[in-house]
């Protein structure tokens, strides 16, 4: 079912079992997971079925930490499906090290091991319409005849396998589902804009959801879970706060902090002694497309010089003279076109296949872009605004901060990756002038890969988390959070997987307590 | 190289602090000697041998000027072996076999830059991670072709 919140009467009470608040990767992801069920959804969508300027600028706001050269509002789409409306589709799992506790990484570790998560991996596969859960290189290399794994030292460098999504626009692609689904009711236009806490501000009472016409609906669940990204989940948690002065969930203030992203950056030029196509790691972009790996940092390597993990991948040519960050393509006049990919994508429904390179296609020049884990930072934080959007809610301005540790770690990384090319004679290495300076400067392209995470992190401990294991806010009975705002760790891959399983694993821990 | 890594690029500083321009000077008789040429060769134009050494099998990836480039920083950095003497002799190892002809030295090359990768022995030229051997070679070419 589908209800138009502006087209309910101001004051209209909204009632279920479980309300899903945000409606992309995770909130929809979560929401089919219910679908024939006993229970009543609620899956509550601040915008319509389409981009919309006025919806999309309820996600402004201001960056104040190291540049974080988007708008706030470019980063995140304001629509059902959310921003699987314009992702690339890149999915790979992240690593058992990505989950373990390192001495070497401030605030890392995870409240369960990779293992865990690996079941609800498997199922997430399947809402991003990938293939059998398999990323280990040797069955690709067995698939596929001109795979051949580049001869590095295995205790170094190994070949981390990427999956492709088509990828799946949330939003087209599980619509009428959602729409059909009897115990289901999807609510577009309704923007939440307030969290009301019971009176010992113990347990959720009711959320408060605005429509951009000023109508005020009143929203009651026995369970509630935030599934609206890294950035208004903590922003929705930070402004709840006349019952909890400092916000709802934020006893110990942490919400908000942690907010990480991957560096996503040129960081080294590499020379072939002869020309390869590398098939086994060709960048490919849109369309079908195979796995393709990249290079990445073994755990012993991570271990052994005390750095975070990382991935490059080659993407043929050379570095312009004058370099730009994926973060300024978008914020230069093209941000409609770039935001609007899933109906690009109806107009034009001939997609690109990739097909493999033929021998001799290959050139010499790669580029090496890193694609790097954020070392957990409390500094790196979201807060509010003192200004305020359509609906009176303050916006949520972005406190990015990075380490010495993120940027040590890539120019080992590259390092280590300059050093097997010579070693096995392959070609050299040029590490990015960027790289080589002192360790806490970063360069005018700087760049993430419009990848929010953390904010509201899990640990066991409520000191050093927001969240408990199974996503429940600590010091709240009744309500959860979603998405890669949950993440304690960034690890190097795209969220949207993890993100994914994630949600799926929280919707199995509901649907066992939801009594 | 994981404990070269660790301090990257140590192989540099080593170098400064322990080879002063006698032991270089001593390496570089040692190096004509291995080469079966006399002195005299060094000074008045490239031999066959010196031409192997001056021609690192970089040129074919990076390019004549950038090689160049590349050795006249090196020379910059190491005042010490700005000769091709000193840099012939520190370029061929102590353990060098038998030298016959262009293809044993060339071979001999080939095996000492992948030492020196897999032993973190490297030098870092201009943001490019080179073999010490191979920098010192790109030093030799900038001198023998300027």
């Amino acid at each position: 079912m589908h209800t138009d919140a502006r087209t309910l009467e101001d004051g209209a009470l909204i009632e279920g079992d479980l309300c899903i608040v945000g409606a992309g990767a995770a909130g929809v992801s979560m929401a089919m997971e219910w679908i024939g069920t006993p229970y009543d959804v609620i899956l509550l969508e601040g915008g319509g079925f389409k981009y919309e300027p006025q919806m999309q600028a309820l996600y402004a706001g201001e960056s104040t930490g190291d540049p974080y050269q988007a708008p706030l509002e470019v980063a995140r789409l304001h629509y059902f499906g959310g921003t699987t409306g314009h992702w690339a589709g890149w999915c790979a799992p992240m690593d058992p090290i990505d989950f373990a506790k390192r001495d070497w990484v401030p605030h890392s570790g995870w409240p369960f091991r990779k293992e865990h998560l690996d079941p609800f991996y498997e199922r997430a596969q399947a809402y991003v319409e990938l293939g059998p859960y398999a990323y280990d290189a040797a069955d690709y290399e067995a698939r596929y005849p001109s795979y051949q794994r580049l001869p590095f030292d295995e205790e170094k460098i190994w070949t981390k396998m990427w999956q492709f999504s088509p990828p799946t626009r949330f939003g087209t692609r599980y619509r009428d589902a959602i729409m059909d689904a009897k115990n289901l009711h999807l609510y577009t236009y309704a923007n939440v804009t307030k969290i009301e806490a019971n009176e010992s501000v113990r347990a959720v009472a009711g959320l408060q959801a605005q429509t951009i016409d000023g109508k005020r609906h009143r929203v009651r669940a026995r369970r509630y879970v935030l599934a609206c990204g890294s950035i208004q989940n903590a922003r929705l948690l930070l402004a709840s706060n006349e019952q909890a002065p400092a916000g709802l969930g934020n006893d110990r203030d942490l919400v908000g902090r942690f907010f990480m992203e991957h560096l996503e950056m040129g960081g080294a030029q590499l020379i072939l002694e002869k020309p390869d196509p590398v098939p086994m790691y060709a960048f490919r972009v849109g369309g079908e497309r195979p796995p393709t790996g990249e290079l990445a940092l073994t755990e012993q390597a991570q271990r052994t010089h005390r750095i975070l993990n990382g991935t490059a991948s080659l993407r043929p040519g050379t570095f312009p003279g004058e370099m730009r960050s994926f973060f300024q393509r978008f914020s230069e006049g093209a941000i409609g076109r770039r935001m609007r990919s899933d109906e690009q994508e109806r107009k034009q429904p001939q997609r690109t296949h990739n097909q493999p390179p033929a021998p001799g296609e290959g050139r010499r020049d790669y580029r090496l872009q890193s694609r790097a884990e954020q070392m957990p930072n409390p500094a790196s934080r979201v807060m509010l605004s003192t200004e305020k959007d359509a609906l009176g809610m303050p916006y949520a301005d972005l406190h990015w901060k990075l380490s010495e540790l993120d940027k040590r770690s890539m120019r080992t990384f590259f390092e280590i990756v300059a050093h097997e090319f010579g070693r096995t004679g392959l070609g050299r290495v040029q590490i990015l002038d960027w790289l080589l300076e002192d360790d806490t400067a970063w360069p005018s392209f700087l760049s993430g890969g419009f990848h929010h995470m953390g904010s509201t992190r899990m640990h066991d401990d409520p000191g050093q988390g927001v969240l408990d294991a199974n996503a429940k806010v600590h010091s709240i009975e009744n309500l959860y959070v979603a998405g890669a705002s949950a993440f304690p760790t960034s690890g190097a891959p795209n969220p949207t997987l993890t993100l994914i399983a994630l949600s799926l694993r929280l919707s199995d821990h509901l649907k066992n307590n939801i009594g | 190289m994981s404990s070269a890594l660790n301090k990257p690029f140590p192989y540099l500083k080593t170098c400064e602090r322990t080879m002063d321009r006698r032991h270089f000077i001593a390496r570089a008789a040692a190096g004509a000697l291995a080469l079966g040429l006399p002195g005299a060769a060094w000074r008045t134009g490239p031999s066959a041998h010196l031409q192997t050494l001056a021609r690192p099998a970089l040129l074919d990836m990076l390019g004549d000027r950038r090689v160049r480039g590349l050795g006249m920083h090196y020379r910059e950095m190491h005042p010490m072996e700005r000769d091709a003497d000193i840099l012939s002799a520190a370029i061929l190892s102590s353990d060098m076999p038998p030298l016959t002809n262009g293809r044993t030295l060339r071979a001999h090359l080939k095996t000492t830059i992948r030492s020196d990768f897999a032993a973190g022995r490297t030098v870092l030229l201009k943001g490019w991670v080179l073999s010490v051997a191979e920098a010192r070679q790109c030093a030799l070419f900038s001198l023998v072709y300027p």
